[in-house]
C-alpha cells in the first residue's frame, strides 16, 4: 500500500479518534448540548413546514422557538396551578379520616394494619431505586449527588449550612440550562442544512445518493421513533389524567406526568406507572378499587396499541418486540437510566447501519440485489 | 422599508424551487402548497465536470432533477465500449423508475459540465405521499400516464420492427 493511500485511510480515522477523545474529555459539559441537539432534531420538521410556506430559515427557527416556549410556559403554569390545588385538596380530604384512626373505628385501624406491609414494601422499593435516581441526577446535571448529599448532611449537623452553596450551584446550573438549551438549539437548527451540505461535499459523485440513502434511512427510523414516542407519551399522559380524574384518584396530575414520562421506556415504563397508580389507590382514602385502576391502565394500553402507535409510529424503528426487550435490558445494564432511554434509538441506529452497510457492500461487490422493497411498493400503490 | 422586511422574512429560493418543479411534467399538476412541500424534501447536490451521478448497476433510490448544467446518459456495450443515449438539459429528469422499484440503474449518468441536481429520495417522497394522499394520487396518476405512454411507444416500435421486411 502506497504512503498516500495509507494516509488517506489513516487521516479520517485519526481525526475521528481525536474528535471522540475530545468529546469524552468534554463530557461533563456535553449534556446540555446533546439535549439541544436532540431538541433541534425533533423541531426540524416544524421549521421545514414554516419554510415550505416561503419563510426563510432564521425567522422559521425563531417562530418555532417562540411557539414552543409559549407552550412550555402555558403548560408549566397550568401544571403548577393544578398541582397546588391537588395538594391542597388531598391535605384537606385526608387529614380528617386519618386523624380519626385513633378513635374507636376498628375498621379503619384494621385497614391501616393491612396497608402497613404495602407501605413498607413501597419504602423498600424507593430505597432500591435511590442509587438509580442519584445516577440519573449525576447523568443529567453532571453533579456528584452522593458527595453533595454528604456535604449537605455534614453542614446540617454542624449547623454551618455548608450544603447551601452547593445547592445554589446546582440551582444556577439547572437555570442556566433553561437558557443554554434553547440558545444552542437555535444555532444548531440554523446550521442544520449547512451541515448536511458539508457532509455531502465529503461524499463524491455516485456516493452522494448512497450517503443520502443512509441519512434518510436513519431519519426515517430514529426520527420517526423519537417524534412518535414523544407524541405518544403526550397522548398517554393526557388520557391517564382524564381517566384518573374521572375515577377520582388522588395525585391525578402527578401520576399522569409519571405515566407520560415512563411511556418513553418500553415495557418497564407503563408497568411502573400502573404500579404507582395502584399504590396510590391502595394507600389513599376514598379511592377507587385496584381492579378499576388496573382496568383503566389496561384500557390505556389497548388504546395505545390499536390507535396511538399505528397513527404516530408507522414504520418507526421497525424492531421486533423481542429486539426492543433485549435492547432495553442491554441499555439498563450498560448505561443505567440513560441507557434505558437511549436503548431503542441506539438499536434503531445499529439496525440502519448494519442494513445500509450490507447494502453498500453488496452494491460495491456487484452482488445480486433481492427483489424490490415490497412494503414500500404497497405503500406507493 | 416594506421590501427590506419582506426580503428578511421571505425566501426567494422556495419560489425558485416551486417554479422549477412546475416545469417538470411529473409534478406540473400539483398545487402551490404541494409543490412547496415537495421542494422542502429535495436535496440540492453539485457535481463537477466528469463526475459520475450514478453508475450502471447501482441500486437506484432517487429521482435526479437537473437544475443546471448537462448530464450525459450512457450505456456500456460488450467489449468495454459505451454508447451515449441522450443528454439531459436543465428541467429534465433521470432515474424516475427508482421511485417505483429499487432496481439497479440501467445506464450511467455523468456530468459533462459543472451541474446542480435536485435529488428526490424514494423514502422521503413515499413519506410525503402517505401524509398527503391526494398529492400522492396525483403523482401516481402522472407516473401511470408516463408508463402507459412508454408502453405504447415500445409496443409500436416492436410492431414496426416485426412488420419491417429483413
Amino acid at each position: 500500500m502506497s504512503l498516500s493511500r495509507l494516509l488517506a485511510y489513516c487521516f479520517p480515522l485519526g481525526s475521528a479518534a481525536l474528535a471522540a477523545a475530545l468529546l469524552w474529555a468534554a463530557r461533563p459539559v456535553l449534556m446540555p448540548f446533546l439535549l439541544a441537539l436532540a431538541f433541534a432534531y425533533l423541531a426540524d420538521p416544524a421549521v421545514r413546514s414554516f419554510q415550505s410556506l416561503g419563510l426563510r430559515r432564521a425567522p422559521s427557527v425563531g417562530l418555532v422557538h417562540l411557539i414552543l416556549i409559549a407552550a412550555v410556559v402555558a403548560g408549566a403554569s397550568f401544571a403548577v396551578k393544578r398541582l397546588r390545588a391537588e395538594t391542597a385538596r388531598i391535605e384537606s380530604g385526608t387529614s380528617a379520616p386519618w386523624e380519626e384512626l385513633d378513635s374507636s373505628d376498628a375498621g379503619q385501624l384494621e385497614n391501616a394494619a393491612r396497608l402497613s406491609p404495602v407501605a413498607e414494601k413501597f419504602d423498600d422499593l424507593l430505597a432500591a431505586a435511590e442509587p438509580w435516581v442519584l445516577e440519573a441526577n449525576e447523568w443529567t446535571l453532571g453533579v456528584d449527588m452522593e458527595g453533595w448529599r454528604s456535604k449537605a448532611a455534614a453542614g446540617a449537623a454542624s449547623g454551618l449550612g455548608v450544603g447551601v452553596s452547593e445547592f445554589g450551584a446546582l440551582l444556577i446550573r439547572a437555570l442556566s440550562w433553561l437558557l443554554l438549551i434553547p440558545f444552542a438549539s437555535y444555532f444548531i437548527l440554523l446550521a442544520g442544512p449547512g451541515a448536511l451540505d458539508s457532509l455531502l461535499r465529503l461524499a463524491s459523485g455516485r456516493h452522494i445518493e448512497k450517503t443520502l440513502h443512509v441519512l434518510w434511512s436513519l431519519d426515517e427510523s430514529v426520527g420517526r421513533y423519537c417524534r412518535g414516542i414523544l407524541l405518544e407519551s403526550l397522548g398517554i399522559g393526557l388520557l391517564t389524567y382524564a381517566g384518573l380524574r374521572a375515577l377520582g384518584v388522588d395525585f391525578a396530575l402527578w401520576l399522569s406526568l409519571l405515566s407520560g414520562a415512563a411511556n418513553v421506556i418500553p415495557v418497564a415504563g407503563p408497568a411502573a406507572a400502573a404500579a404507582a397508580a395502584l399504590l396510590v389507590s391502595f394507600g389513599g382514602v376514598l379511592q377507587p378499587g385496584a381492579g378499576t385502576v388496573l382496568g383503566l391502565f389496561a384500557a390505556l394500553r389497548a388504546v395505545d396499541h390499536w390507535a396511538l402507535k399505528p397513527a404516530l409510529m408507522h414504520g418507526a424503528g421497525e424492531l421486533h418486540p423481542l429486539a426492543v426487550l433485549f435492547s432495553v435490558c442491554c441499555g439498563a445494564a450498560l448505561g443505567g437510566p440513560a441507557g434505558l432511554l437511549l436503548a431503542v434509538p441506539a438499536a434503531c441506529v445499529l439496525r440502519v447501519f448494519l442494513v445500509s452497510g450490507w447494502e453498500w457492500t453488496r452494491d460495491e461487490l456487484g452482488l445480486k440485489a433481492p427483489p424490490g422493497d415490497l412494503r414500500a411498493e404497497r405503500a406507493l400503490v | 422599508m416594506i421590501e427590506a422586511i419582506k426580503s428578511y422574512f421571505w425566501d426567494p429560493e422556495t419560489e425558485r424551487r416551486e417554479t422549477f418543479l412546475r416545469g417538470v411534467p411529473l409534478f406540473e399538476r400539483l398545487g402551490r402548497r404541494d409543490l412547496a412541500r415537495l421542494a422542502s424534501i429535495m436535496t440540492e447536490c453539485a457535481y463537477s465536470e466528469g463526475e459520475t451521478v450514478f453508475r450502471e448497476g447501482d441500486v437506484g433510490r432517487a429521482l435526479a432533477l437537473v437544475c443546471s448544467g448537462r448530464i450525459e446518459i450512457s450505456r456500456s456495450l460488450a467489449g468495454g465500449k459505451s454508447v451515449t443515449l441522450r443528454l439531459v438539459e436543465p428541467g429534465g429528469y433521470i432515474g424516475e423508475m427508482a421511485l417505483l422499484d429499487e432496481a439497479p440503474r440501467s445506464a450511467t449518468a455523468v456530468a459533462v459540465e459543472a451541474s446542480r441536481v435536485y435529488l428526490l429520495h424514494k423514502a422521503r417522497l413515499s413519506g410525503l405521499m402517505l401524509s398527503r394522499p391526494a398529492m400522492g394520487m396525483q403523482i401516481i396518476g402522472e407516473f401511470g400516464k408516463l408508463l402507459a405512454k412508454r408502453f405504447r411507444e415500445a409496443e409500436t416500435k416492436a410492431l414496426l420492427a416485426a412488420e419491417t421486411p429483413r
